[in-house]
């Protein structure tokens, strides 16, 4: 019989403190001083999926909240978001807008867009911008808006290379309360997507199913609980519980599960769909 | 009942997840009105947006944290002031000073929008801004005298809108009672909107109608858009024969701005018309060197000439481009080198010299031409949509080198011998047609800028 887990969570990964800088230690600085009203209004992030550019503007987000600021974060992959939610948003004394590369080329956004840093700029607002690309690079249709946003000091976020990854591991799993030793930590990075959010959410997992079952984290009890490796002899039928999903949706995960475990998620599904 | 707001909150942020939290609802501000929670939205879509997905959810939570039920929550849109707001808080601090004469102008300059910060001491001249930066001076100097209108053209990011500011800021120098209004084109539309909406057009009118001097930027932006074309050539009217000042600037000459009318344009050119040109080397070194002095930064003149050599387009992108070699050198505490120039501009001069795409092209034409990419590369053939298509493709074959193959796959699966056709008509009609001829060369200009 299973351990049940309390629905109680961690919060979301928010801080600053949870950004694990190496070898991004000055956009970080940057970000944290204009969190604070410091230095210049308008920056620009830019680095590939995974980078962490959607943590860092929601830690900026949270922490010009805190100081009393009001603010508003727009994810502008979000389908769900249309152009009037530019409207009035020199209200806010701080605007972040993240993945505005989807929407270049789209006439209507990128008017909006310009009318908004227009209007941010008149009123000594700050922008905080980030996409996978820099500013000359969106394929914007509209030259105002492209000029404009290569007017501010651009930084490059960089993907974390394996040590980083290691060390996030480490640091996340300090947080939940797990412990994860170096070999275990290597297990993980040999076989799921090197990406920041894939690894906190398995970290969650982790955290969630050894509890369920009970299990200190070796590599052993990993491999069981993430179904990363052929399953001991009688252990699919009592179901060893949901796997996570490790691949990522939203970035290209480096490392994809091997065939042999594909197989082995797929198999797991299937029990649990027959069940 | 604020309390509770702050504690509602908290427990969102552990229901929502961060983005649906930090969009949704870190940007309301809540007040209490009796035992109603005010909850104040920054504009209509949020509002509507959290009143349909959160507001049963706020209230049951702040019920649970109150410990009594909460009838409703009220919701509007605007904003209760925000304790930091940079810039103002100068302003408010100045105009405490009993109306002299500084915080008096410091108020005007925000009511009509202008920046300080665009005055004619910062602004470099060289050959390509020389006659648009003196007829600027001599208006500021004279205003409603001199020339009227002040049409100033030129590329994005050349100084237009600097010069603009200039101006404005010049005549309020001069006279502090002076009314003055910058505003750019596209917020003249929307506001006029609004105000037709809100039945407060009279309003509007009387705002433009009664200045001193009126700054409108990038005209462009009132193409197509009949009704802020008519409203405005009254405003331009009343103002001309009261003899204020009205300075416009737009992306090129008057007669060539597609979809506005033509006693507009015809308007435009009644004054004087001046053109800014892409700066020189040495103006774009210069201009680097005048602001790194404003933020109190030596630059090596190495250090200049490498940077505004690389960085041609616009001014914009030089500033840009300063900006972060500062911020590095203060992050890490040294002087402002080459290697250090070279490692930091890595990233934006890569950036500069990336390709252009089939991709981009096509975005870039689409946009230009109000159609969709999905039109570029469907099976239509009717004249509106074939020509921007064959541009297109010319523009592809000229500025990457993809293959006609290539090319024609990229657009809807098509022949190679379409695009073969299509650069030829292309070049053809850039002979007989000086719109398209027009056309083509600002598409070639915002590709390759």
């Amino acid at each position: 019989m299973n351990q049940l887990a309390l629905a109680l969570r961690l919060p979301e990964p928010g801080g600053f403190e949870r950004f694990v800088a190496d070898g991004n230690a000055e956009p970080l600085a940057a970000l944290q001083a204009w969190a604070a009203a410091e230095g210049q209004r308008y920056l620009y992030l830019h680095g590939p999926a995974g980078s962490g550019k959607s943590h860092l503007l929601q830690a900026a987000c949270r922490a010009v909240a805190d100081r009393g600021g009001s603010t508003i974060y727009l994810p502008l992959d979000q389908p769900d978001l249309l152009p009037a939610i530019l409207e009035d948003l020199e209200q806010c004394s701080a605007v972040v807008i993240d993945a505005i590369d989807q929407k270049a080329g789209d006439a209507v956004w990128e008017r909006g867009l310009f009318d908004l840093y227009n209007r941010l700029q008149e009123r000594n607002r700050r922008l905080l911008v980030a996409a996978r690309v820099p500013p000359t690079n969106l394929g914007l249709g509209l030259p105002d808006l492209r000029s404009r946003l290569s007017a501010g000091a651009a930084y490059a976020l960089r993907a974390l290379d394996e040590t980083g990854c290691a060390r996030l591991l480490q640091r996340g799993a300090r947080q939940h309360g797990l412990l994860l030793d170096d070999a275990a930590v290597s297990y993980i990075l040999n076989r799921c997507p090197r990406n920041p959010a894939a690894l906190w959410r398995l970290l969650a997992d982790l955290d969630r199913l050894s509890l369920e079952r009970q299990r200190a984290l070796t590599v052993r009890a990993i491999g069981d609980l993430l179904g990363l490796r052929p399953p001991a002899a009688g252990r699919t039928t009592d179901g060893i519980g949901s796997a996570p999903d490790l691949g990522d949706n939203s970035a290209g995960g480096q490392g994809q599960p091997q065939n042999q475990n594909d197989s082995r998620l797929e198999n797991q599904r299937d029990s649990q769909v027959n069940a | 009942m604020l309390e509770v707001w702050k504690e509602c909150t908290s427990l969102l942020k552990g229901e929502l997840t961060s983005a649906e939290f930090n969009t949704w609802i870190l940007p309301l501000q809540a007040s209490d009105r009796g035992d109603i929670l005010l909850l104040f939205a920054p504009n209509r879509f949020v509002k509507d947006w959290v009143q349909q997905h959160y507001e049963q959810r706020i209230l049951t939570l702040c019920a649970q944290v109150s410990g009594q039920r909460i009838g409703r929550l009220g919701f509007e849109i605007g904003s209760l002031r925000s304790p930091d707001e940079e810039g103002d808080s100068a302003a408010r601090r100045l105009s405490n000073v009993s109306a002299s004469d500084e915080a008096e102008r410091m108020r005007r300059r925000r009511e009509g929008n202008l920046n300080p910060d665009f005055s004619f001491d910062t602004f470099v001249e060289g050959k390509s801004n020389q006659i648009a930066r003196a007829a600027s001076m001599q208006i500021g100097k004279n205003p409603g005298t001199a020339y009227n209108p002040l049409f100033i053209y030129g590329g994005v990011g050349l100084g237009k809108t600097h010069l603009m500011h200039a101006v404005g800021n010049v005549i309020v120098e001069t006279n502090p009672d002076a009314k003055v209004i910058y505003v750019h084109s596209e917020r003249f539309v929307s506001e006029m909107i609004r105000a037709l909406q809100h039945n407060k057009i009279d309003e509007f009118k009387r705002r433009y109608r009664r200045v001193n001097a009126l700054l409108i930027d990038d005209v462009q932006f009132f193409a197509n858009k009949d009704r802020s074309q008519e409203e405005f050539f009254h405003t331009f009217n009343t103002l001309l024969e009261s003899k204020q000042q009205i300075v416009l600037s737009s992306d090129r000459f008057p007669k060539e701005v597609a979809g506005l009318e033509d006693r507009l344009k015809s308007r435009f050119g009644w004054g004087l018309t001046v053109a800014i040109d892409p700066p020189d080397l040495e103006t774009r070194v210069a201009i680097l060197h005048s602001k790194a002095a404003t933020v109190g930064v030596e630059l090596p003149e190495d250090v200049a000439f490498f940077v505004a050599k690389r960085m041609r387009s616009n001014i914009r992108e030089l500033e840009g481009a300063l900006r972060r070699l500062v911020a590095n050198s203060q992050f890490t505490g040294s002087p402002i080198c080459m290697d250090f120039a070279r490692n930091v501009l890595r990233d934006m001069l890569v950036a500069q010299d990336k390709q252009v795409t089939i991709e981009n092209i096509q975005k870039v034409v689409a946009n230009h031409y109000k159609l969709r990419v999905a039109d570029l590369v469907s099976a239509k053939r009717t004249r509106s949509i074939a020509r921007p298509r064959q541009m297109a493709m010319a523009l592809a074959k000229e500025l990457t080198k993809h293959s006609l193959p290539e090319i024609g796959a990229a657009f809807g699966g098509r022949d190679h011998s379409t695009v073969i056709h299509a650069t030829r008509k292309v070049a053809e009609l850039r002979e007989a047609d000086t719109m398209l001829e027009e056309d083509y060369k600002i598409l070639l200009r915002t590709l390759t800028a």
